[in-house]
C-alpha cells in the first residue's frame, strides 16, 4: 500500500515547535516588559548599594538570586498559561495537527520551547549578575588596595583574597541551576493546568497558588508529621504529597549565609525535579491526547 | 473492509457521525451516519448550505474531531492514526495561522512538520510563494496580511510536503476573481498530476468545471451524490451527437423524427447548470425537513 510508511515519534518535529513558541513568546510584548524589568531591577541593586550599610557583596548576592527567581518564574508563570489556550482559542492548533503530528510532539515542543527561552533569560540575568559582580569587585579591589576601610590587623594581601573569595563563588552557579530546574517544575504544572483549563487567568492564579505553596511544602511536611489535630491533616497532606517542594531549590539563603552546598545535594535537588517533571508532563499527556480540540 | 475498496479509495467513511453537546440538555447534529467514498485522483465536490455539515467532515476525516459515532479511512488507514496524515494537505476555512509569522516563515514552519529540511525546503517555499503570488509579500507578518493573502498562504501550506490529498475547504473565499480562476487551474492541473482533491465550496460554477463527483450535504446527512455529467444529464431529453451526415440527410432524419412524434429542440448539449440542480435540491430537503 502507497501511504503505509510507519511513522514515529520525531525530535526533529518536537524541536520545530519548540522554536516557534520560542519565537511566538519572544515576538510578545509581555515577555519584554518583564525582562527589561527584570534587568532595571538587576542593575538597581548597585544604586540600592548606596544606602545599605550591609556588606555589599552579600547585599548584590542576595538581591540578584532573588530577582532572578522572581522574574523568572513571573515570566514561566504567565508564559505557561498562555501555551495551549492561544492554541486552542485561536484554532491555530488545526493546521498543525492535519500535517502528522502527534499531540504529544506539540505538547512537548511547547514544553520544549518554554523551558528553553527560559534558560535563555536565565544566562542573560546571570550574565547581567556576573557583570555587577565583577564591577563591584574592581571596587572593593581599589578600596583595599589603597587600604582604605581595612578592618584592624587585616593586610591588603588578605583582603584582596577576602574579596575574590566572596566575588568568586562557584555556589551561585549552583543557585541558579536549582532556579533553572525549579522553574522548569512549575512549567510543568503550568502546562498540565492548561491541559483541561482554557482561561489564560485561571491558569495563572491556579500556577501562582501551586508555586506559593510549593515554597510552603517543607514547613507543611514538618506540621503534617507532628500536628494531631485531625481536621487540618487531609488537607496538608494534599500539599505535602501533590504540590511540588519548590522550597528544596531554594539555596539561595544558605548561599547567602555562607553555608556551602555539595553538589550531591544539588544533583539529588535536579534528580527529584526530573522525576516530578516527567509525572507531571505524562499525566498532561494522557489529557491532552483525549482532549476534544 | 474489503482490500479493494481499501487501497483504491483515498477517503471513506462509514456511519460517521458528529454531534455537538451546546448545552447539558441541547445538542447539535453536525454529521449524520454520513457514508461516502473519494476515489483516488478524483475531484470530489462537497457542497451544502451553510451549516449543513461540510467542514465538520473535513475536521472528522483529519482527526481532528473525534467521532460520536463510525469511523473515516484515508488511504485505507484508520484517521485515528499519525501515519494516515502524511500525505494529507489541509486548507481551514478559516487562516487559523500565527499572526506573528511571515508567509515565508509560516510554509517554513508547515514544511518542517512534514519532516522536510535544507535546500529542499527552502527550494520548496519559494516554489510555493510564488505560485500563489506572494513574492513581494513574503517578509511580512500574516497579522498585516489581507482576507484572500491569507487564503493563498494557506493553500500553499497546505500543498508544502507535495501531498497525495487536498481537502481545501472554501479554497476561494475571499479570493479575487483572477486568483479565483488561477485556483481554479490549479486544481484542474494537480488532477492531472494524479492527485486527490476534495473541494468545499459555494462556487457552484467553479464546482461545475472541476468536480469529477459532487455530494450535496444538508443537515448533516448527505441528500444527493453522484457524477457531475450524470447529475446535470437531463434524462426526458435525448441527444445525438452525429457525424458525416449531409445537410439533406440531417433533414430527412427530422422529417422522420417529426412523423413519430418527436420534435427538436435545439442543438448542442442539453445540460442544466450546477447552480439549478443545487437550489432545487436544498429547497427539496427543506420541504422534507419541514414535513417532519
Ligand atoms: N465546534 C463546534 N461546536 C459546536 N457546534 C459545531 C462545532 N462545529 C460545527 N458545529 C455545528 O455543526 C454544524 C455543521 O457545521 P459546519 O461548520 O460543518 O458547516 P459547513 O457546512 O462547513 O457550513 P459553511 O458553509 O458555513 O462553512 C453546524 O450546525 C454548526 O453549528
Ligand atoms: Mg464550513
Amino acid at each position: 500500500m502507497s501511504g503505509s510508511q510507519r511513522h514515529f515519534f520525531s525530535f526533529y518535529r518536537l524541536w520545530t515547535i519548540a522554536a516557534n513558541t520560542m519565537t511566538e513568546i519572544v515576538r510578545q510584548k509581555f515577555f519584554y516588559i518583564l525582562l527589561l524589568f527584570g534587568v532595571i531591577v538587576l542593575i538597581l541593586s548597585l544604586f540600592l548599594l548606596e544606602f545599605s550599610h550591609l556588606d555589599r557583596v552579600k547585599f548584590i548576592k542576595d538581591f540578584n538570586l532573588a530577582a532572578i527567581a522572581f522574574f523568572g518564574a513571573l515570566i514561566t508563570i504567565v508564559g505557561t498559561a498562555e501555551l495551549l489556550p492561544l492554541e486552542l482559542e485561536n484554532r491555530t492548533i488545526y493546521p498543525i495537527l492535519a500535517k502528522p503530528v502527534f499531540r504529544l510532539e506539540f505538547l512537548l515542543g511547547k514544553f520544549t520551547g518554554m523551558i528553553s527561552l527560559l534558560l535563555l533569560t536565565l544566562l542573560l540575568m546571570s550574565v547581567i549578575f556576573a557583570a555587577l559582580l565583577f564591577y563591584t569587585e574592581t571596587q572593593l579591589l581599589a578600596d583595599a588596595m589603597a587600604g582604605r576601610g581595612l578592618a584592624e590587623g587585616v593586610t591588603v594581601d588578605e583582603a584582596v583574597r577576602q574579596v575574590k573569595a566572596q566575588v568568586r563563588d562557584a555556589q551561585l552557579f549552583k543557585a541558579i541551576l536549582l532556579i533553572y530546574f525549579k522553574l522548569v517544575i512549575v512549567c510543568a504544572v503550568g502546562i498540565l493546568i492548561a491541559t483541561f483549563a482554557t482561561s489564560v487567568v485561571f491558569n495563572v492564579i491556579c500556577t501562582s497558588i501551586i508555586y506559593i505553596c510549593g515554597h510552603l511544602v517543607t514547613t507543611a511536611r514538618a506540621e503534617w508529621m507532628s500536628n494531631q489535630t485531625v481536621s487540618s491533616k487531609p488537607m496538608l497532606g494534599i500539599l505535602v504529597f501533590f504540590i511540588p517542594d519548590l522550597d528544596a531549590f531554594n539555596i539561595a539563603d544558605a548561599l547567602v549565609l555562607g553555608q556551602s552546598v555539595s553538589w550531591e545535594l544539588v544533583f539529588q535537588t535536579i534528580r527529584y525535579g526530573f522525576f516530578y517533571t516527567g509525572v507531571i508532563l505524562l499525566v498532561a499527556h494522557f489529557i491532552f491526547d483525549s482532549k476534544e480540540i | 473492509m474489503d482490500m479493494v475498496s481499501s487501497t483504491s479509495s483515498a477517503i471513506e467513511t462509514r456511519n460517521l457521525s458528529k454531534h455537538f453537546r451546546v448545552s447539558l440538555r441541547r445538542k447539535v447534529i453536525g454529521l449524520d451516519k454520513l457514508n461516502f467514498v473519494v476515489r483516488e485522483n478524483e475531484v470530489y465536490g462537497l457542497l451544502g448550505p451553510n451549516g449543513s455539515g461540510k467542514s465538520t467532515t473535513i475536521k472528522l476525516i483529519l482527526g481532528l474531531y473525534q467521532p460520536t459515532e463510525g469511523e473515516a479511512r484515508l488511504f485505507g488507514m484508520n484517521v485515528e492514526s499519525v501515519s494516515s496524515r502524511v500525505s494529507v494537505g489541509f486548507l481551514p476555512e478559516n487562516p487559523y495561522f500565527y499572526k506573528y509569522l511571515s508567509g515565508e516563515e509560516t510554509v517554513r514552519f508547515f514544511g518542517r512538520l512534514c519532516g522536510m529540511r535544507g535546500r529542499a525546503l527552502e527550494d520548496k517555499v519559494s516554489e510555493l510563494i510564488a505560485m500563489v503570488g506572494l513574492e513581494r509579500h513574503r517578509h511580512r507578518r500574516l497579522g498585516g496580511y489581507s482576507k484572500g493573502m491569507l487564503q493563498r498562504i494557506g493553500l500553499a501550506q497546505a500543498m508544502v510536503q507535495d501531498p497525495k490529498l487536498l481537502l481545501l475547504d472554501e479554497p476561494t473565499a475571499g479570493v479575487d476573481p483572477i486568483g479565483s480562476i488561477e485556483i481554479r487551474d490549479m486544481i484542474l492541473k494537480l488532477k492531472k498530476m494524479g492527485k486527490t482533491i476534495l473541494l468545499c465550496s459555494h462556487l457552484l460554477d467553479q464546482v461545475q468545471d472541476v468536480c469529477d463527483r459532487i455530494g450535496i450535504l444538508q443537515y448533516g446527512k448527505m441528500i444527493l451524490e453522484g457524477d457531475v455529467k450524470e447529475l446535470l444529464t437531463r434524462k426526458d431529453q435525448y441527444q445525438y451527437v452525429i457525424e458525416g451526415l449531409s445537410q439533406e440527410a440531417r433533414s430527412q432524419i427530422g422529417r422522420q423524427i417529426g412523423d413519430k412524434g418527436g420534435r427538436i429542440l435545439r442543438e448542442g448539449s442539453p445540460q442544466t447548470t450546477l447552480e439549478q440542480l443545487f437550489l432545487q435540491t436544498v429547497r427539496q430537503g427543506d420541504n422534507r425537513q419541514e414535513g417532519i
